[in-house]
């Protein structure tokens, strides 16, 4: 009943475009007046080479002659039949799948969606097939986003949302989670099937002058990672500058029913004890809160501010459709300090962090100062202090100017009877209006040394040449020396890449 | 003064090059029956080149010669100097650096010659205190518009190696042996245009090696070719090709000076990166630079000069 029901919903969409397309007006070029029917379409073809060096006979080994040529091309149109009405597709080839990493031979649907929006309404309906329908960045709790293990490049499904009445809105999210084998079976058209992995999402949120509030429940139900449902609550309350925001959420193996409601604020009061917040929390919930708009400015003197924030992510929360990984309780106050005139800005950061995965217990003192010269230069120096480890220090200097941008950042890690110094570099020169060279030296830890060469020609919007080489990709491949605790996520692969782009079209 | 040298066994042959470009190497065998250390890259004798400002751009200096080490590299870049410099440094690192390394040196321009003298002093566990006293000189033979020139230098080296020794070969009552040698080194720079530098130069010509009581140190000739390319009195690429016995190395380095009389230096050799900053100023400079032993350590090298009469140019090309 269901598939029918599914399947009628997409039917219906589908006739009524058609219908507002058959009178041709929809194919009408963007100069139209009604800015809501519309046609636009583009294309991109890239052609790569990729030579990995391996260790064997040959100083310059390719990897396999399934990943030496990585051609890729997608199209994609979207159109606008007026009425609120819109349609998107896009198609490719070679695609590699976050996932997997397998590429696909053929061409098949990536992405698309048919949207209805009425202006006399606000409502909102759409069908998509992998987009990203998830805003993870304007909640305080992440307990949903396309970032997150389930979502990428797999959901289908539906939304319907009911925006500002009232100041209410309503969001319902149904989607199937398919597996990249499922996708490429059926050209990446959508499945209409009970079983499979799926994710229910529904949100209510009421907004006023004076804040905010918000309700939502996740059931996501996977082969993978399990099944698990998460009810959340967060709010934010207003007083003149000063915002108040504060969430939690619950989770539960299984679906919405293993939720009993007298179980979802599981908070137990008496256990608080200075310097042991958390133990009031149950292991299955989620809390976080937080507090801006503490902002002082007097004449001249520039802004001074504090941001203090708490969470606490119990060590059985599971969430495998959001960003939250259990096992972390923290604390944390900045306090910062502005002044555009002198364009300098200072920031101290002080910690107290346990996190089960980075497996690190204790606290932390950082802080920044940035300075802007005149000319483009800048500069940021910082100093990090930690209880359960010696302190670091980074140094970062930039210089920017029409032609040749360069930057070098420095950090050194003082571990007890040893000093690591990392140090990255990186340039870029304009030669010419449609040359331009770029090269990356990176130094890991006073071990490793990692190189990157690229030369780039674009003689215009629609065309990509790329010559890369190097021991590292930098722009794949984190490195961040200036954060506490530093990331440094490299890979070393000898690799000489050589890349064409073409684009066509009006995107 | 120049100590006896070792005869050649029978069969090998030394021989003498008048330099212009490349050189071909011949080794030197020492005394049957002698240790002999092996001078790989990074042993006491190569450090002599590893100066500050070389080492901040991968030790690609031999054709940018912009500051009073290049006496160390390439004496041809003396003419560079437009005042009386006064140079001064320190390098130190917890595996090759043991100890500490010290130099100095005094640049005096005199139109188109310029003249140049200076000490090298390096002490290294298990070999010994080395010094190493220089004194050089370079003429600019022709000049062209826009600060083109040809140049060619040279110098003169003589470089003791002293080791804490007891045994047979110990004169009685000494603590240690020691060995002195004599060498010298050529050099030419070339700028046929103000955006691009090539140099050549080619040091210890005589391949002169140390005896030190059992111990025998190779001292090999080293010789480098190298091209800068300048931008817009903001940006210097550097590329150098060193050959050092069988071995040759690429080496590359890049320098911008900012809005801020600061330049970032970094370069890359091999499989190292190095980095370092300069601080410019109209009497003086300060640079510091750094570069990985491949052992796991930072090689750390601070420098200053001092410059009397004239100041610098901006970023002396």
């Amino acid at each position: 009943m269901k598939q029918i029901l599914c399947r009628s919903i997409l039917f219906a969409h589908a006739v009524s475009f058609v219908i507002a397309c058959d009178s041709g007006v929809c194919m009408a070029s963007a100069a139209e007046a009604d800015s809501s029917r519309f046609f636009h379409w583009s294309s991109v073809y890239t052609a790569k080479m990729l030579l990995n060096r391996a260790d064997g006979r040959f100083p310059w080994n390719a990897s396999g002659s399934d990943s030496l040529f990585a051609d890729r091309v997608s199209a994609g149109i979207h159109a606008g039949a007026g009425g609120g009405l819109d349609l998107f597709l896009k198609i490719g080839s070679g695609l590699g799948g976050r996932a997997t990493g397998r590429r696909s031979d053929g061409l098949f649907l990536e992405q698309g969606h048919i949207r209805f929006e009425p202006g006399n309404l606000p409502l909102e309906t759409v069908i998509f097939i992998r987009e990203r329908m998830f805003a993870p960045h304007t909640r305080l709790l992440p307990v949903i986003s396309d970032d997150s293990p389930i979502l990428p490049e797999a959901a289908e499904g539906a939304k319907i949302a009911v925006k500002n009445v009232r100041n209410l809105s309503i969001t319902y999210i149904r989607c199937a989670l398919r597996e990249r084998g499922i996708i490429e079976k059926h050209g990446g058209l959508p499945v209409f099937e009970e079983e499979g992995d799926r994710l229910d999402f529904l949100e209510c949120s009421a907004r006023s002058g004076f804040g905010h509030i918000g309700l939502s429940m996740s059931a996501a139900r996977s082969s993978l990672y399990g099944n698990s449902a998460i009810v959340g609550t967060e709010g934010s309350f207003r007083i003149g500058s000063l915002d108040f925001s504060a969430g939690f959420a619950r989770s539960v193996d299984g679906g919405l029913e293993e939720i009993e409601a007298s179980r979802i604020f599981d908070i137990d009061p008496s256990k608080i004890r200075i310097g042991k917040t958390a133990a009031a929390f149950a292991p299955e919930t989620a809390v976080a809160a937080e507090v801006r708009g503490i902002e002082f400015s007097q004449g001249n003197s520039g802004k001074f501010g504090l941001i203090p924030s708490y969470r606490y992510y119990g060590r059985d929360f599971s969430d495998p459709q959001g960003e939250i990984r259990g096992g972390l309780v923290e604390s944390r106050a900045t306090a910062f300090w502005k002044h555009p005139k002198l364009a300098v800005m200072a920031v101290i950061d002080c910690v107290d962090r346990f996190s089960m995965e980075e497996k690190r217990d204790g606290a932390a003192l950082a802080g920044y100062v940035r300075t802007r010269f005149r000319g483009g230069f800048e500069t940021s120096e910082g100093i990090m202090l930690r209880d359960d480890g010696g302190p670091s220090m980074a140094v970062s200097m930039l210089d920017e100017s029409e032609r040749v941008t360069m930057s070098v950042t420095a950090r050194l890690d003082n571990r007890g009877n040893e000093r690591d110094l990392s140090f990255l570099a990186e340039g870029g020169l304009k030669a010419g209006s449609s040359w331009l060279i770029r090269n990356c030296v990176f130094l890991e830890r006073s071990a490793e040394s990692y190189y990157n060469i690229a030369l780039e020609f674009r003689p215009g919007r629609r065309f990509l040449f790329t010559v890369s080489a190097g021991s590292f990709r930098p722009w794949a491949e984190s490195v961040m020396l200036m954060d506490e605790p530093g990331c440094f996520n490299v890979r070393k692969d000898r690799f000489i890449s050589i890349s064409t782009r073409v684009w066509m079209g009006g995107f | 003064m120049r100590r006896k040298n070792t005869d050649p066994p029978p069969g090998m042959k030394i021989t003498h090059f008048e330099l212009i470009l490349i050189s071909a190497f011949l080794h030197v065998n020492a005394d049957a029956g002698a240790t002999v250390l092996s001078a790989t890259d990074g042993s006491l004798p190569e450090r002599i080149g590893e100066t500050t400002r070389a080492r901040a751009m991968g030790f690609a200096f031999s054709s940018l010669g912009d500051d009073a080490s290049t006496l160390f590299i390439n004496p041809a870049g003396l003419v560079n100097a437009k005042g009386i410099t006064l140079y001064g440094e320190y390098t130190d690192g917890p595996n090759a650096y043991s100890g500490g390394a010290a130099r100095g040196c005094l640049s005096v321009p005199f139109d188109r010659l310029a003249a140049a003298a200076g000490f090298f002093s390096d002490n290294l566990e298990g070999v010994g205190a080395w010094n190493v006293f220089v004194a050089g000189a370079a003429w600019r033979i022709t000049e062209g518009a826009q600060g083109s020139f040809i140049s060619i230098g040279a110098d003169a080296m003589i470089g003791r190696l002293a080791r804490e020794e007891a045994g047979d070969c110990v004169v009685c009552g000494a603590s240690g042996t020691s060995d002195t040698e004599f060498t010298a080194g050529l050099g030419i720079m070339i700028r046929p245009l103000p955006v691009v530098s090539i140099g050549c130069s080619s040091a210890n010509l005589l391949e002169n090696g140390f005896e030190t009581g059992t111990v025998g140190v190779r001292w090999k000739r080293q010789t480098r070719v190298a091209v800068s390319w300048f931008l817009q009195d903001r940006v210097v690429v550097s590329w150098e090709r060193k050959y050092c016995g069988t071995r040759e190395s690429d080496r590359y380095g890049i320098c911008m000076r900012t809005s801020v009389p600061i330049e970032l230096m970094s370069g890359f050799y091999d499989e190292k990166v190095t980095g370092g900053i300069r601080w410019v100023q109209r009497r003086f400079d300060v640079s510091i630079a750094f570069s990985p032993d491949g052992e796991g350590a930072i090689t750390t090298s601070v420098c200053a000069q001092l410059f009397f009469h004239k100041k610098p140019d901006e970023i002396h090309q």
